[in-house]
């Protein structure tokens, strides 16, 4: 007779020996004193040991230090940002004239060395040129020879003279938020123009955003509630643009390309995916980490945040609180206005 | 009901659970448990998705110990004080949080496979997902499971032993 095995005796109490095994084992067990001592034992170190554990679950919750909200991020009137765009341009003008050789005192009408720009025709890849007066010629030469110009390139961005996103899928929601990225983009690289285009870069920036109604933001709440912690309710995404539904878990990854329409500091409202019912306080984005948004509650010392993933036009996640009666619900999160602090 | 929901259902609770016995902070562990799940919906498939979850949750736990062991104590550290205050408690609670420091100290006298095992085990893993997370053969996790069980249990007799021999020389 083999001497007790004490491994393979608390795999057999726990019925994870192949069948021939386990009859080999109750075989020992049923005609060998030793083995059926080592069993006995085994039978009551495995009780034990789960009584033992159960009691760790008589554990304090709520001794973690509180996390502080997000503060809001600093919203900029349209105004200020238009001023900046025109001190911006103001500045890389007077550097691209300095660059310009021999660049010396004006002594032509202020009306021909103003710039003539030369934009792009709408829609084509072809970078607009701005003729700049080159080195000032002596008055006397200025009568017979024409004046030569240096054509500057000045990249005036259009959809499609911007680089494609490098997703491939063709969803009507990933061509929502490709349209709302190239938006995005045409506003940063056309509010570097000029400033009268910064302007329009608000409009731009605030049509865009007016786009994010077409995000989802999905997830799952966690809601402290005294009596099922587990209980979850449905989660559907609902947008603009129709969103394919999610077979499996995961699918392809946004990356950073939804950076430029999932701002920092750009709000949410959660809601009860089953009832509608409005859950918990705005939510803010407090941090952005490639396609992860860390979703945190608007108010100070509020128990709840979030992490969610943009995938596919939605955003999938798990939102949890720090509150008593802790509980998990399905949410949608709906992009909402953020409020005034 | 997706994926993700069902996912979330189905595990959510034993994650937490498994995570609160292993940390011994409830909120610590929704916190690893929400993070795995944020993982796994980043996940284009899981084929063994309990054994992943749970190996996720492995890792981040040995991860957190290992970048923040001062947060640890500094929770643990709170944690004893919060369990102190429950000896002011009703006889019943104090007698229970007693129990659950007893076992705590039990538990946390183990090595950290044999931990791990032993409370994945309890969570109904089947000896191939512990030791695919805890990445040992198959074949030994019946022995680490055993000598767990007899090191944690003879811990646990101890303390309490030791616990009755303190209210004995208090009364005395």
């Amino acid at each position: 007779m083999p001497l007790p095995d004490e491994g393979l005796i608390h795999a057999w109490l726990d019925e994870q020996l192949p069948p021939d095994e386990a009859a080999r084992v109750e075989q020992l067990v049923a005609t060998d004193a030793s083995w059926a001592a080592a069993a006995a034992e085994a039978r009551g170190l495995i009780a034990a040991t789960s009584r033992i554990v159960s009691a760790l679950d008589h554990v304090p919750a709520g001794v973690m230090p509180k996390r502080k909200a997000a503060p809001a991020a600093r919203r900029l009137p349209w105004w200020t940002k238009a001023a900046a765009a025109v001190v911006l341009v103001a500045g890389a003008s007077t550097v691209v004239l300095r660059r310009s050789p021999e660049l010396v005192v004006a002594t032509v009408p202020e009306v021909e060395r103003a710039p003539k720009v030369q934009a792009a025709q709408p829609g084509s890849t072809q970078a607009a040129t701005v003729q700049v007066p080159s080195a000032q010629t002596p008055s006397r030469m200025r009568a017979s020879v024409p004046r030569p110009t240096i054509d500057i390139p000045v990249r005036v961005a259009t959809k499609d003279a911007l680089p494609k996103p490098a997703m491939t899928d063709s969803s009507p929601s990933q061509r929502a938020f490709n349209s709302a990225r190239l938006t995005m983009q045409e506003v940063v690289t056309t509010a570097a123009d000029s400033g009268r285009q910064s302007a329009l870069a608000t409009g731009e920036a605030r049509r865009a955003s007016t786009r994010l109604t077409d995000l989802v933001v999905t997830g799952v709440a966690a809601q402290r509630t005294s009596a099922k912690p587990e209980a979850a309710t449905s989660l559907v995404a609902s947008a603009a643009a129709p969103v394919p539904a999610q077979k499996a878990v995961g699918g392809v990854a946004m990356g950073k390309s939804l950076d430029a329409v999932v701002r920092p500091g750009a709000c949410y409202r959660l809601h009860d995916s089953r009832t509608s019912a409005e859950v918990g306080t705005v939510m803010r984005i407090g941090r952005m980490d490639g396609d992860t948004l860390r979703l945190e509650s608007v108010q100070v010392a509020s128990p709840l945040r979030a992490w969610v993933v943009l995938r596919d036009g939605t955003a999938r996640g798990v939102l949890t609180t720090e509150a008593e009666g802790r509980g998990m619900i399905m949410v949608t999160a709906l992009p909402a206005s953020c409020p005034v602090p | 009901m997706s994926d993700t929901e069902r996912l979330f259902t189905t595990y959510h609770a034993a994650l937490v659970r498994y995570l609160t016995r292993r940390l011994g902070d409830r909120d610590w562990a929704e916190e690893i448990a929400q993070e795995t799940f944020v993982r796994a919906l980043r996940q284009e498939h899981l084929v063994n998705e309990r054994s992943w979850l749970f190996a996720v949750a492995t890792n981040l736990v040995r991860d957190e110990a290992r970048k923040d062991i001062r947060r640890r104590r500094h929770l643990a550290l709170l944690a004893e004080e919060t369990r102190d205050a429950y000896v002011e408690g009703p006889d019943v609670e104090m007698e229970r949080a007693l129990d659950a420091g007893d076992a705590r100290r039990a538990l946390d006298a183990l090595a950290e496979r044999d931990r791990q095992a032993l409370l994945l085990r309890e969570e109904g893993l089947a000896y191939p997902e512990i030791a695919e997370i805890l990445d040992i053969a198959v074949g030994s996790v019946g022995t680490t499971l055993s000598r767990a069980r007899r090191r944690l249990t003879e811990m646990y007799e101890a303390q309490v032993t030791a616990r009755a021999q303190r209210g004995h020389h208090a009364a005395s």
